[in-house]
């Protein structure tokens, strides 16, 4: 089933919401809500952690580009990352990857992070 | 400043022409061509390998001309539209004041399937409007049924003849006047259905679709329809009449999929074939997104209600 909330850790001062399995009309507001909360943190950069999502539809894609665009106005950006081939595949059809950026590990998603290591844990310590 | 008889036009410039031999097909497409390379705007041709050969072999410069071989950009009307729409975009922003294409969609007389172009040629008099886009479209009468030729008049504003001359169609239909062609049931369709389900959710219809086509079809065809059957589902109980049934066919190479209810379905015959408009969520993103994949997709008025079919596998011809 669907969860009903998702949470948003900070790694390396950056919040990241991390997502579900399946992304749809059930749990998108629920999404939403998350992203909103992440944005309330006032950081430039928000990563929505996907590595885990087999499944996003059209709810899902909506509230993913409404949220970049909130991030954009404020001369920000949500990042990406997405594992999945076939979610990919629907970012790259709809043209949404061309809006959003999206990477295939979220270290790599992370701002300012080409020399520090990939755990989490290590990251919250890197000057950036 | 935009060249030839779209000079003064705004928007997308959609013209039809029919011949019936090679001389009258270089007769239509060759000065449309070479004016446009001599007023030096892109000239993008979408034909196949003969006739994009007979082309070659008539211009002065072949070479000025985009020919576009790969097949895939017609694989679906919603794909090709989204295709050229960027590619119109590049032009623009490489300051085209007007962009030249020529083409035919595919149908039995190039090798090809109608289902579903009938829809596209309509559509691209509105999603192209925003281009400064001259489209002639040329058709083989030898070759292309009666269905098509009826079609291509009726979404064609203009027609030029062989000869040079241009006239306005008098069959054309506006967009909302639009008849689109009756889609052609599936075989599998004569046979009872796998499954039946009645006010399950996306997730319960995923769930089952997922073990009906696991190994019948690709994976990446079995993700697709997973997606184009969950978005129909929550239109129609979100947007349609109840009771949603949705009904499944299956035989090894493929599935057919009909999300049904009772309501009148889109108005809009276009409906996801146009871009959904900036921060537009449901109904019109879910369809559009359905059509974006490598599925069949077919939207079915009838007396009963509202069908979205979606088929994925070896579609018969």
């Amino acid at each position: 089933m669907p969860e009903a909330s998702f949470p948003v850790t900070m790694v390396s001062g950056v919040p990241v919401v991390t997502a579900p399995e399946e992304i749809d009309i059930t749990n998108a507001a629920a999404l939403r809500a998350a992203l909103l909360e992440a944005a309330a943190h006032g950081t430039r950069t928000l990563v929505v952690n996907m590595s885990r999502t087999q499944f996003c539809d059209s709810a899902g894609l909506h509230v993913l580009v409404r949220a970049h665009q909130r991030a954009q106005a404020e001369s920000g950006e949500v990042r990406l990352v997405i594992h999945d081939a076939h979610v990919h595949r629907i970012f790259a059809v709809t043209g949404i990857d061309r809006l959003i950026p999206s990477f295939p590990r979220l270290e790599q998603a992370l701002p300012q992070t080409s020399a520090v290591p990939t755990s989490p844990q290590v990251l919250g310590s890197q000057p950036h | 400043m935009r060249t030839g008889a779209a000079r003064g036009h705004v928007g997308h410039f959609h013209e039809a022409g029919f011949y019936g031999s090679d001389a009258e097909f270089r007769a239509l497409i060759v000065p449309f061509a070479e004016e446009g390379i001599a007023a030096g705007e892109p000239v993008i041709i979408g034909y196949d390998d003969r006739k994009s050969g007979l082309l070659r072999s008539w211009l002065t410069d072949p070479s000025a001309v985009e020919f576009i071989a790969d097949n895939s950009l017609y694989a679906t009307p919603a794909r090709a539209i989204a295709t050229y729409r960027r590619l119109f975009e590049f032009h623009r922003a490489m300051g085209a004041e007007q962009i030249r294409i020529a083409g035919d969609v595919p149908h039995p007389g190039n090798g090809g399937r109608f289902e579903g172009w009938d829809r596209y040629e309509c559509a691209v008099n509105i999603v192209w409007q925003d281009f400064p886009v001259w489209g002639l479209c040329l058709y083989d009468t030898a070759t292309a049924p009666a269905v098509v030729v009826d079609v291509v008049e009726r979404t064609h504003p203009r027609i030029v003849s062989p000869s040079g001359d241009r006239h306005r169609s008098g069959r054309y239909q506006h967009r909302t006047q639009f008849r689109s062609v009756a889609v052609a049931p599936d075989p599998l369709e004569q046979s009872a259905p796998v499954i039946e389900l009645t006010g399950s959710s996306a997730a319960g219809v995923r769930r089952v679709l997922t073990q009906i086509g696991r190994g019948r079809v690709p994976g990446t065809v079995l993700s697709d329809l997973l997606l184009g059957t969950s978005e129909a589902v929550n239109n129609a109980l979100l947007h349609g009449r109840p009771p949603v049934s949705v009904r499944i066919w299956a035989r090894p190479d493929r599935i057919v999929v009909h999300v049904h209810d009772t309501g009148p379905g889109p108005a809009d015959r276009l409906a996801g074939l146009v871009p959904p408009a900036d921060g537009a969520a449901d109904p019109e993103l879910g369809l559009w997104l359905t059509h974006q994949l490598d599925i069949d997709v077919a939207l079915i008025h009838g007396d009963g209600g509202f069908t979205v079919r979606l088929r994925g596998g070896t579609i018969p011809s």
